[in-house]
């Protein structure tokens, strides 16, 4: 397994097109092998644990479910199954789902073909990212069925790769110390948060200034998470659409 | 190999597992779907007379945030109207020095003194109690800024731009008689109301901070203003005067027409360097069929030697309006050279003494003006349009035998004046004020001259007599 640092959002603040222009620019592999290998890599780095999670819901173990993924976004690329599918019709995690099952109920082929040696290691895959998928299995392993256990899993996929955005944006902007210390109010931690007056203090900055920080830290989060999701579908009333589904995917017990 | 999960961490805020890298994804879940986010107490701000106001969440209602502070949506207690509230942060070097709040406060004298139509009102002034921030109160205006406007609608056309840019620059020319400089005129700086109103704001803020900064250091090493829109001598490359804030007036009015700025760069260094050493990208212009008088313009404005450009306000005006007359001359009027306006008028003047004697002939006539007097925009030409209304009453009155004192002569000048505001000018949009087109300063003097004593007993007569 590769284990290169780094991941593709690190380059976020460009993010120069859409998921489903990427994998379209990933078909083109023949005539621009670098651009197809750039956007494959990041197709995994966001759907990878949504799909591995998927395929391990079928019984798979973690070493095969990780080939598996794998070699389905090889499949993806190679047969070009994104050329059949009108991209007006239906969302990209809906297509790539129904992509991954049909791709499944061939596995038995794709497995024959790994153990003859055939598996293709052209994707890098971060530790880091196969561990973070398994733990994100783990905790939703128990959902009610394995179409919901990939919906959960592509949600938090989606937050946080908001929030992997939204870290860039602010690196861009040469304010990571001013994020890093103002994540807690937008994502939580181990640690109890400062209060407002602390860290304004320790920021050297009005309280009043921490304050409207934070609220345009938070503002900023929900249009990143909107352009996120703008990636996987079409139109802005998909994008609200999909928010209230993942919304609700997330909150059911 | 079976991963198992390594051991669960728990968010401190609401109790929920924290994934691989130690956020919580029901923390962003609120934050991004449910617009609830991390709890935060809503608590009042407060300075002087004037509070922020909260939104639903508590979170304050900024305005706009800038180098040099935070600009709020605030409440005046006293006087029960809303303001936008200017809070900059002083730096604890500061806080004590007396000589910066003088400056700070002579600044603000300054801003209060200027009053104009295209200036937002400047309020108050103060600091809070313990001296970590002053904030300036000032009118709040309602519309959108010229940078908003060209981000959702597009670049400007070229009268639309000249028209803002002729605005401002009436706001320079106040400014100079106060001796103000803006230095941080910028599309962000310019609100434009739904009446077509051009604004700028924070006036004298970004002087009162620089001024300061022989004392104190206000924004933390930045630099004071925005350097895409600051003049090169703003740079240090030399002293600094009104003639900068008509560079970022030429910075502005290009940003308007191509959506652009015409020196791009990553850094401060980058856009210096640029100013000083590139040729204006006036291809940007071309590529958007900018107008040659308004592209004459802005490579004056922008020029690096400050001696290069318009020397005040009042130059650059003159040159923005030559630029207005140059483009609605383009309008289809088929008078593009005064002489040829002149013999018009000429015209005009023989067919005032057939109209005269025609009585038809003179009711059409009076109908159209009537037409396009009740079509023009007064607040522009104010001015020239009472002087038509004045005209047209005359006439009327004249030809109901109610005001009789009118030489043969006088009444030709004034019946071939209207054939000549009236007739050539069908051609033209009615929302177009055609009594801006009296701007051949021969034709507009002689008519007055022809007509200003016959006018006079007429608005006499019409006050006293009538």
């Amino acid at each position: 397994m590769d284990t290169r640092v780094g991941n593709g959002h690190g380059q976020s603040d460009l993010f120069p097109s859409t998921h489903w222009s990427v994998v379209f620019a990933a078909g083109r592999s023949q005539a621009e092998p670098d651009i197809s290998q750039a956007a494959l890599e990041e197709l995994c780095q966001t759907y990878w644990a949504p799909l591995y999670s998927f395929v391990r819901s079928r019984g798979y173990t973690v070493h095969d479910a990780q080939d598996l993924t794998q070699s389905f976004f090889a499949c993806l690329l190679e047969h070009k199954i994104y050329a059949r599918v009108d991209r007006q019709k239906g969302k990209f995690r809906s297509f790539l789902l129904a992509s991954l099952k049909n791709f499944l109920a061939h596995a038995a082929d794709h497995e024959r073909t790994l153990k003859r040696g055939g598996g293709q290691d052209f994707l890098p895959l971060h530790e880091e990212q196969a561990k973070e998928a398994e733990s994100l299995f783990q905790t939703h392993s128990t959902a009610s069925s394995e179409d919901r256990l990939f919906d959960r899993s592509w949600a938090e996929a989606l937050l946080a790769a908001g929030l992997e955005r939204l870290s860039a944006d602010y690196k861009r902007e040469s304010k990571e110390k001013l994020f890093n210390e103002l994540r807690i109010f937008v994502a939580g931690g181990a640690d109890p948060p400062p209060t407002y007056a602390e860290l304004a203090d320790r920021l050297g900055i009005a309280e009043s200034t921490l304050r409207s920080h934070v609220t345009r830290l938070r503002a900023r989060y929900r249009e990143a998470l909107r352009a996120e999701v703008r990636r996987t579908v079409h139109t802005e009333t998909q994008v609200d659409e999909e928010l209230h589904e993942l919304l609700h995917v997330l909150t059911e017990s | 190999m079976e991963t198992r999960p390594a051991s669960v961490s728990i968010c401190s805020i609401c109790g929920e597992p924290l994934n691989a890298k130690g956020d919580c994804l029901a923390c962003l879940r609120r934050t991004g779907l449910e617009e609830t986010g991390v709890e935060i107490q809503p608590s009042a701000l407060a300075f002087g007379d004037f509070e922020v106001e909260q939104d639903a969440e508590g979170s304050y209602r900024e305005l706009g945030h800038g180098a040099i502070g935070v600009t709020y949506l605030a409440a005046d207690k006293v006087l029960r109207r809303r303001v936008a509230l200017k809070v900059i942060e002083v730096p604890p070097a500061a806080r004590d020095s007396q000589a910066v709040r003088e400056r700070f406060l002579r600044e603000a004298r300054a801003a209060a003194a200027l009053r104009h139509p295209n200036v937002a009102a400047f309020f108050q002034f103060g600091a809070s109690p313990d001296g970590t921030r002053c904030y300036y109160a000032m009118e709040l205006i309602e519309g959108e800024t010229l940078a908003a406007r060209v981000r959702r609608n597009g670049p400007l056309d070229a009268k639309e731009a000249l028209e803002i840019g002729i605005q401002i620059t009436r706001a320079l020319m106040a400014a100079a008689t106060h001796d103000l400089i803006h230095r941080d005129l910028k599309p962000s700086n310019i609100m434009l109301t739904s009446e077509s109103e051009v604004k700028v704001i924070d006036f004298g803020l970004a002087k009162a901070i620089t001024d300061a900064g022989g004392e104190m250091d206000l924004t933390h090493g930045e630099f004071v203003g925005t350097p895409t829109f600051a003049s090169p001598e703003q740079f240090g490359s030399g002293p600094v005067d009104a003639r900068s804030d008509i560079y970022s007036l030429g910075a502005t009015l290009w940003f308007a027409l191509t959506g652009l700025t015409p020196h791009l760069g990553q850094t401060l260094d980058e856009i210096r360097d640029r100013k000083m050493r590139d040729d204006l990208p006036v291809a940007q212009l071309v590529a958007r069929n900018v107008p040659e008088p308004v592209v004459k313009v802005l490579r004056s404005t922008l020029a690096i030697d400050p001696g290069e450009r318009p020397a005040s306000a009042r130059e650059l005006m003159q040159a923005l309006e030559s630029c207005r007359r140059k483009l609605t001359r383009r309008v289809g009027v088929p008078y593009d050279k005064p002489a040829l306006r002149t013999q018009a008028f000429t015209r005009a003047l023989s067919d005032a003494k057939a109209s005269a004697r025609d009585p038809e002939r003179l009711r059409a006539l009076f109908e159209k003006a009537a037409r396009k007097a009740a079509a023009v925009p007064r607040k522009p030409f104010k001015e020239n349009w009472a002087y038509l209304q004045t005209m047209l009453r005359l006439i009327r009155a004249y030809y109901r035998c109610e005001y009789r004192q009118v030489s043969d002569d006088a009444l030709l000048w004034i019946i071939a004046a209207l054939n000549y505001l009236v007739d050539p000018f069908d051609l033209i949009p009615d929302k177009t004020p055609f009594l801006g087109f009296i701007d051949d300063a021969s034709v507009v003097e002689l008519v007055k001259d022809k007509t200003r004593r016959t006018l006079d007993g007429f608005m006499k007569w019409e006050t006293t007599e009538r």
